[in-house]
């Protein structure tokens, strides 16, 4: 199936991935085969398409936009492994008593999260923006006037500082309830 | 790095692992002289490929070892080479063929790996970990809620953690009482109980076989008790642990002010485990009815008129005099035919005889099958919001299925007066009356679990099965029935409380309640996938999957009451089980106490006596209260930092346009204020006119 001599993944890269996400060896290899498997063409990194591929992602209708947060990180048009295991990373259950320098505290979860919505990251979600995710989530068959309350209502509820849009910090607040920690998390491998 | 010592360390790695897979990377570094090094005798790569080249002069040259050599320490990028290279190697075809075929099995491993196949078959040894955890039912959960979503997956993630839960039971039981008996015993043939299953009333499936003396090694009586105290137990702590994780997992900071409604619709609505078209079609379905729903709520807010409300509490009232009459009808009805042998008189031979047996059962039965479907049309009498319907009728459907099996339980007790009216009974060849009365609340339980589950697959297949056949024939407009989660989880919940009530008179009902979870968990798996489609409103339990648990938790707690009530109250009979001998079961523990030394008897009767037992009360109600008290004064203490947050930030706000009005007036629209408010990172934006005007007017309210 190809020679794959140029692909293999070195121990430094190994340990370095490691260090940066705090997986483990066997997980960081996995994820490595999950990876080659999804580059068809063997290139070393993935493309747009290349994600859209999965079927379950492709079904879901806000796949678009959790493909788009893998592509923040990378700020390009690929993702290579290292860039793709930084944002799984973001998935890893939160241990609490584990020094907080990995990327998957709550904070970097809602981070995630609140990049799906930000369409044009300019690190706001405006009113627009909320349509525009609306849309994707329900689809048509309902009225924009419906959809038109629900985006203002959203703002008005989650919005303190009166700019009709939701900053990071509201959403965080917002978030506050919710048990992101756990509905964030894959336990990879376990 | 240091290679020498890594290196070693490596190399022991790679002996003590047999999946060479951890060897990724090493050896080669990106170029094709790989050295792979064995610690006696190094063969790299290319000196294998030289090897191989040469071979045809080499006529007795074993590759297959050198390969098998070169194995031990490479890695896949070399199998490859070696792989593609072995049409063109100067080897005879035998040579190959063995080759390939070592490369394929040793390297295969390696090499399928890569290929990404489905995770939850894999299970692999670890250098570090023994064990790897493999969770029951996994992928099936996934399939259910690929299509039907997380709420349905949840009835049977709960139903897995009842089977654990009674497989735990299980154990404990059949270890400890079980087994020594059906070893040891010596099985009471004089007396036969003629009960209703035949030949097995006799068998371990009831208590009536156990007896007392059992060899002077184990003490039976003592055994049963205590390993029916120790099973109740284990369930509590089982739930109350898993309850307490999913707790501390789940921030709870209790200030009803913050209810974000819209905000949690939109941006948490979505249900990431739906990942099949057909179930993503539904779900976005549900979720915009919810979502008209909720514009429509917000819309009509406190427009009830006096009229609508005056049918709203008449409703009210009829539908609770009606559940209040169906709970005490259900109740009187039981306890009367339980009572009362001959209810039906005049019947042929063999009905009578059907009909004595199972008249409690059937009442049992049908009363559940047919009293919660009334509930449910009754509350739309009463004209409350759907969430609100939702939650009484559980309400009153819990209250129904535990007040029945109370009456039911406690009305089976009362056999144990009057003996003659025992079916156990059986006269004697000396003229005693001797009857089981433990046999026979052990049998009356193990039928209504039977008879439930029949009832499960009736209506499984006359109901769902056929309902599914018409839609699908005739293409009528009813519709396919949707699955109702929570009916569901109380049928579960009604289940394995009847097994709790019953694990004292029947020590089996464990090991049938594992099988009945079994055969549950994969009929209405195949219902649902056959015949069933999601439930059209979005009914979220619980956030954090304890709703279930806690249901649980209360049945247990409940059905403790008769349980200690038969234990406590009632004479053991005289002529089975292993208690004949004494006055009350909790003898046998008094007796134990009492063989010990006597200080330590003299120190547990001590320990019996009000004189210990009042003050401990006391203080553990202390305890409650100190803790409640801290608890809400944290409470307060959290709302009093939120206020002044707010309070903060309003105050930076008034003095950065303070500021900014001290400057220019034109500067103001280009003023990116709210420096010291923005969190390190976030780009700066330009303040609108419009939001500008807002945050003055807010000021002046200030």
């Amino acid at each position: 199936m190809g020679n794959r001599a140029s692909m293999q993944l070195q121990q430094e890269e190994i340990h370095d991935i490691q260090n940066e996400t705090g997986f483990s060896h066997n997980q960081i290899v996995r994820l490595y085969s999950r990876f080659t498997s999804l580059d068809k063409n063997n290139n070393g990194f993935l493309s747009r398409e290349d994600f859209l591929r999965i079927p379950e992602l492709a079904i879901n209708p806000l796949g678009d936009r959790i493909v788009h947060s893998f592509f923040l990180e990378s700020n390009d048009e690929t993702v290579n492994f290292k860039q793709f295991m930084r944002v799984l990373a973001r998935f890893r259950p939160t241990k609490t008593n584990v020094n907080k320098n990995k990327l998957n505290t709550r904070e970097e979860k809602l981070k995630f999260a609140f990049q799906m919505y930000d369409l044009d990251g300019d690190d706001r979600i405006s009113r627009e923006e909320l349509l525009a995710v609306l849309h994707m989530m329900v689809g048509d068959n309902i009225s924009e006037e419906q959809l038109n309350s629900i985006a203002d209502r959203t703002i008005t509820e989650a919005d303190e500082d009166g700019d009709f849009m939701i900053s990071f910090l509201e959403f965080k607040k917002v978030m506050d309830r919710v048990d992101v920690e756990q509905k964030m998390s894959i336990r990879f491998l376990n | 790095m240091s290679e020498p010592l890594e290196y070693t360390a490596l190399l022991d790695q790679t002996e003590k692992d047999d999946q060479v897979y951890t060897n990724v990377g090493y050896g080669s570094r990106g170029d094709s002289a790989s050295i792979c090094q064995t610690a006696d005798y190094s063969l790299t790569l290319d000196e294998l490929l030289y090897r191989i080249q040469y071979a045809f002069l080499n006529k007795g040259y074993d590759v297959e070892a050198d390969v098998r050599q070169v194995l031990q320490d490479c890695d896949e990028s070399d199998i490859d080479t070696l792989l593609q290279g072995l049409n063109s190697y100067p080897l005879t075809i035998q040579q190959k063929l063995a080759v390939s075929r070592l490369l394929h099995k040793e390297g295969n491993l390696k090499i399928r790996y890569k290929r990404g196949k489905d995770q939850n078959v894999y299970k692999r040894k670890d250098a570090d970990k023994v064990f790897t955890v493999v969770t029951l039912w996994e992928d099936t959960i996934k399939k259910i809620s690929a299509y039907f979503g997380s709420n349905v997956a949840s009835y049977f993630q709960f139903v897995r953690t009842l089977l654990y839960i009674n497989i735990l039971m299980m154990l404990l039981l059949v270890g400890f009482i079980i087994v020594p008996e059906l070893i040891e015993g010596n099985f009471q043939t004089n007396v036969t109980y003629g009960g209703h299953f035949g030949e097995l009333s006799n068998s371990f499936m009831f208590y009536g076989l156990y007896t007392e003396d059992l060899g002077l090694t184990y003490n039976l009586p003592l055994a049963y008790f205590l390993t029916w105290l120790a099973a109740n137990l284990v369930c509590f702590i089982y739930i109350i642990t898993i309850m307490i994780v999913r707790y501390h997992r789940s921030k709870l900071s209790d200030d009803r002010g913050n209810e974000y409604k819209f905000a949690w619709r939109t941006f948490c609505s979505w249900d990431y485990s739906v990942t099949s078209r057909q179930g993503v079609m539904d779900y976005r379905t549900s979720l915009r009815t919810d979502i008209k729903e909720m514009v429509r709520e917000e819309k009509s807010t406190a427009k009830v008129d006096s009229c609508t409300k005056f049918t709203n509490y008449m409703g009210r009232i009829l539908s609770n005099v009606i559940v209040l009459g169906l709970l005490v009808g259900s109740g009187f009805l039981i306890y009367e035919v339980a009572e009362n042998r001959d209810l039906l008189k005049d019947l042929p031979e063999p009905l009578d005889d059907y009909v004595r047996k199972y008249q409690l059962t059937a009442v049992v039965a049908g009363l559940k099958f047919l009293v919660p479907p009334i509930f449910e049309q009754l509350v739309r009498l009463e004209g409350w919001h759907p969430r609100i319907e939702t939650k009484l009728t559980l309400a009153r459907t819990t209250v129904f299925y535990i007040a029945s099996l109370m009456i039911f339980v406690t009305s089976l007790y009362e056999v144990t007066d009057d003996c003659s009216a025992n079916s156990t009974m059986v006269a004697d060849m000396t003229h005693n009356e001797s009857c089981c009365w433990e046999n026979e609340v052990g049998e009356e339980v193990f039928k209504v679990i039977l008879v439930d589950l029949g009832i499960l697959f009736a209506v499984g297949i006359l109901f769902h099965l056929h309902r599914a056949l018409w839609v699908k024939c005739t293409c009528k407009m009813i519709g396919y029935s949707k699955f109702d989660v929570v009916s569901s989880v109380l049928d579960v919940v009604y289940g394995q409380c009847l097994v709790w009530l019953g694990l004292y008179f029947s020590p089996v009902l464990a090991a049938v309640s594992v099988v009945k979870l079994l055969i549950v968990f994969y009929f209405r798996y195949f219902i649902a996938k056959v015949a069933m489609v999601p439930p059209q409103q979005l009914f979220r339990a619980s956030s954090t999957g304890n709703f279930y648990l806690a249901i649980l938790l209360m049945n247990l707690f409940i059905s403790l009451f008769p349980m200690a009530y038969g234990v406590i109250e009632f004479i053991p009979s005289v002529d089975c089980g292993p208690f004949s001998g004494y006055d009350r079961p909790y003898r046998v523990i008094s007796e134990l106490v009492g063989e010990l030394p006597n200080w330590l008897e003299d120190a547990l009767t001590y320990l019996g006596t009000p004189a210990v037992f009042v003050p401990v009360l006391i203080l553990m109600i202390m305890l409650v209260v100190y803790f409640k008290v801290k608890s809400s004064s944290y409470k307060r203490l959290i709302m009093e930092l939120r206020r002044q947050l707010k309070f903060e930030r309003k105050v930076e706000k008034r003095k950065i346009f303070a500021t900014g009005r001290a400057m220019s007036g034109g500067a103001l629209s280009r003023y990116t204020s709210q420096e010291s408010l923005v969190t390190p990172g976030t780009r700066h934006r330009k303040l609108s006119q419009q939001t500008e005007t807002t945050i003055i007017e807010e000021e002046q309210d200030f």
